[in-house]
């Protein structure tokens, strides 16, 4: 069995990290939980550039990305991963505060894997963030590295 | 300008008559003069005949008196035997024989009076002989021989015969001259009797004419002022008229124009007629347009609605609009046309209000985008921005709680758990507002609700969760009316939910769902409970944002539900109103058009939340 996927947190508010950090070692998960503080980390730590240059080993099992961030914002985190052909296949969760339709809409068009929206009341929270990080860390299959042989078929490029 | 055949008809009769009835009259006069001469000149020839008649009378007398003397000198002779007896007896005899060649001229015709003639002829030959023979004896043998009585008896009978005869011929000529009489007295009665019945006929006739004619002229009178009184009133409408009128020749020079364009222009029909073009009372736009048409509409000889911009004398400007007819002659060539014109200034005006106005709708509607846009932009930092510090309230109060809990005495517990509530109470009102706005927003689809079924599928999913009493339910038959499903069953849900939450405090809840009877056109829905109820004098404030009117510690609540119903239900173009009655319960009431309207965008746009 290859090492832990990762978990990449894409967050810039620090208090939505900290609870949410707290919340995912509540689920006593052995993975890595990497903070990205915004999306143009998030894109350096995923092309393995800048501060993330050299960085090994496998890809995120999940992204639980933010929509709204400075510089970088989650929508475009996300249209950039879909468009990348190494990265198009990590699972992208949004975790946001927004219920706004055109969100959701926007997240779905541009291949999000789930939209969660943050409860406010924090016990609602703690089962909610436990839920995804013990689905995706451990329940969902991940797509296999990329150059794989296993890729049984060519996707056409988005 | 149009005719009436009328007149022309009676003119044309009227002619006709005239020359018909003078022809008449002519026929009449030459056939009285034909039938006046023939008389005549049977009367003369009867006239004649009787003259003719008198003469032959005359004729036999005289030739019987000569036969007569003839006789009677001869026997002066023989008694005498003197010769002076003789000296005229030779002319005598001479004038008997012209008188009778006279006679036999005169009476050749006649076959019996010729024969008559004859044998006058041959007796006087007999008888002249006999006096030669008589007068010889006396001259030879004296007065013995000359008296002897045989001979004197011979010549006496023999003129005796003569004469006879000549009396034969006079009667009977005498009866032809009375014949011949009263032939010419007929013939003179018949012709004074033709004069005077074609005389007659002739002034018959005549009157018969005159009458006619008078009568013919007295319709062609009334007939010409019925045209005159035509033609004046046409020339009134034409010249009056509430349009403008003018026809233009060939090469576009005015023959004709009425009242009503002259007072529009200023000019006058002298200044007009012939010696202006339509040209000269065109700005150059209009002139420029004028030339495009005009070569055209001789060929096609229509145009309509073309819009022309006049110039009045006094160089104002005249908006109008045109439309022409060409009247063309029986080659088909253009003569002129038969323009009207209209003055369009007050179409033109209400076409710039009505331009000003939708500038001002489509500024207004601009504007009201500008503040939907600022408002979905307010939503969205509202749901984010405004909600995560609630959330980091309620959660770092939590993991306080879970962390330190132990370390915390009671009040330091409460003191967290007053908090976290009013951090999560914040976050239902952010919500609530925001699925308020959101109703607002987003746009209607509607489809035909069965209003039953939603009912029960709303009581199904647990409005009545928190409800401690059974609570009797009396569900009536629901129309389907067509609705957006989605925003409906927020109606029922808040209504219901609302009935459930209000009668929670009553021992033996009731609530009460059905329909008005009435209106074909509007459905009323209603929900009645006999829970809690409220004060009519606030009825007004219950459809209001964040109006309530019980405090959080009788019910709880955010105050947005029943604002969601108004708002969702007058998108609908229905109503909302409630009746209550405190501590009897409330009756909340929806209409809904069952022809629904079509969403105006103020409605929709208007929906800012803190308004209502």
């Amino acid at each position: 069995m290859p090492s832990l996927r990762p978990l990449l947190l894409v967050e810039d508010n620090p208090n939505d990290v900290e609870l949410t950090l707290t919340a995912l070692r509540e689920a006593r998960l052995a993975n890595e939980i990497v903070v990205a503080n915004d999306g143009e980390q998030a894109l350096d730590y995923l092309h393995r550039r800048g501060s993330y240059a050299g960085r090994t080993g496998p890809e995120p099992a999940v992204v639980l990305l933010d929509l709204k961030m400075p510089k970088v914002d989650g929508h475009e985190v996300l249209r950039t991963i879909r468009a990348h052909p190494d990265l198009r296949f990590i699972p992208v969760v949004m975790l946001t505060s927004s219920r706004e339709e055109s969100d959701l809409c926007s997240s779905y068009q541009n291949g999000a894997n789930a939209y969660v929206v943050k409860p406010v009341d924090y016990e609602e929270f703690i089962t909610a963030i436990n839920k995804l990080g013990f689905f995706w860390a451990l329940l969902n299959e991940p797509p296999p590295p990329p150059g794989s042989s296993r890729v049984p078929f060519n996707h056409p490029r988005q | 300008m149009p005719s009436s055949a009328h007149p022309a008809i009676v003119k044309l009769t009227l002619e006709n008559k005239i020359t018909t009835g003078f022809a008449a009259a002519l026929v009449v006069l030459i056939f009285m003069g034909v039938l006046a001469r023939w008389n005549t000149l049977r009367l003369n020839e009867a006239l004649q005949w009787v003259d003719h008649s008198h003469t032959v009378l005359y004729r036999l007398g005289k030739a019987s008196n000569e036969v007569l003397n003839l006789h009677a000198k001869v026997r002066g002779f023989l008694l005498a035997g003197d010769p002076v007896f003789l000296e005229s007896s030779e002319t005598g005899r001479g004038f008997i024989d012209d008188t009778l060649k006279e006679l036999r001229g005169m009476l050749a015709d006649n076959p019996s009076q010729t024969d008559r003639l004859d044998e006058v002829d041959r007796l006087l030959a007999e008888a002249v002989v006999l006096m030669r023979s008589q007068v010889e004896a006396r001259r030879s043998g004296g007065l013995e021989a000359a008296v002897q009585h045989d001979r004197l008896m011979a010549g006496k009978e023999v003129v005796d015969s003569i004469r006879e005869l000549f009396d034969e011929m006079e009667v009977e000529q005498r009866q032809l001259l009375i014949e011949r009489s009263a032939r010419s007295a007929r013939a003179m009665s018949l012709t004074a009797a033709v004069v005077a019945g074609v005389a007659g006929l002739a002034a018959l006739l005549l009157a018969l004419a005159i009458v006619i004619v008078q009568r013919d002229f007295r319709l062609l009178k009334a007939a010409e002022d019925e045209l005159k009184r035509k033609s004046v009133r046409i020339e009134d409408l034409y010249n009056h008229a509430p349009c403008g009128y003018h026809s233009l020749n060939a090469d576009g020079v005015f023959v004709d124009i009425n009242d009503t364009a002259l007072s529009w222009l200023g000019y006058t029909r002298e200044e007009m007629v012939g010696r202006r073009v339509y040209g000269d009372i065109c700005t150059p736009e209009s002139l420029q347009l004028f030339h495009d048409n005009f070569p055209r509409f001789k060929i096609e000889g229509k145009v309509d609605g073309l819009e022309f911009e006049w110039v009045r004398k006094d160089g104002t400007r005249l908006p109008v609009l045109l439309n022409a007819t060409a009247i063309r002659d029986s080659q088909g060539n253009y003569v002129a046309s038969r323009s009207t014109v209209y003055d369009i200034t007050a179409r033109r005006e209400a076409d710039r209000k009505i331009q000003e106005l939708n500038a001002n709708l489509q500024s207004q509607n601009r504007q009201l985008a500008a503040v939907n846009h600022e408002l979905e932009s307010f939503s969205y930092s509202v749901s984010h921005d405004l909600r995560a510090p609630l959330r980091h309230i309620d959660g770092f109060a939590g993991l306080l709680v879970r962390q330190s809990g132990a370390a915390l005495d009671d009040v330091g517990r409460h003191r967290l758990d007053v908090i976290s509530k009013a951090a999560r109470q914040m976050g239902r009102l952010i919500d609530d507002l925001l699925a308020f706005s959101r109703m607002s927003r987003v746009n209607l689809t509607p489809v035909d609700v069965d209003h039953s079924a939603l009912v029960a599928e709303v009581i199904k999913a647990g409005a009545c969760q928190h409800h401690a009493p059974a609570i009797e339910w009396v569900l009536k038959p629901l129309p389907s009316v067509r609705a957006d499903p989605v925003m409906m069953r927020q109606v029922w849900f808040n209504l219901i939910d609302n009935a459930v939450k209000y009668s929670s405090r009553t021992p033996r809840p009731h609530i009460e769902i059905g329909v008005m009877d009435g209106d074909e056109d509007v459905q009323v829905f209603f929900v009645r409970d006999n829970g809690a109820g409220f004060d009519m004098k606030y009825a007004d404030k219950l459809f209001g944002v964040f109006q309530r009117l019980h405090s959080s510690a009788e019910f709880e609540g955010t105050g947005i539900g029943l604002a969601n119903v108004r708002r969702i239900i007058t998108r609908h173009g229905g109503h909302t109103w409630a009746e209550a009655r405190v501590g009897e319960g409330a009756t909340f009431y929806f209409s809904l058009p069952v022809t629904p309207v079509a969403e105006s965008l103020a409605t929709s746009a208007t929906a800012a939340p803190f308004n209502s």
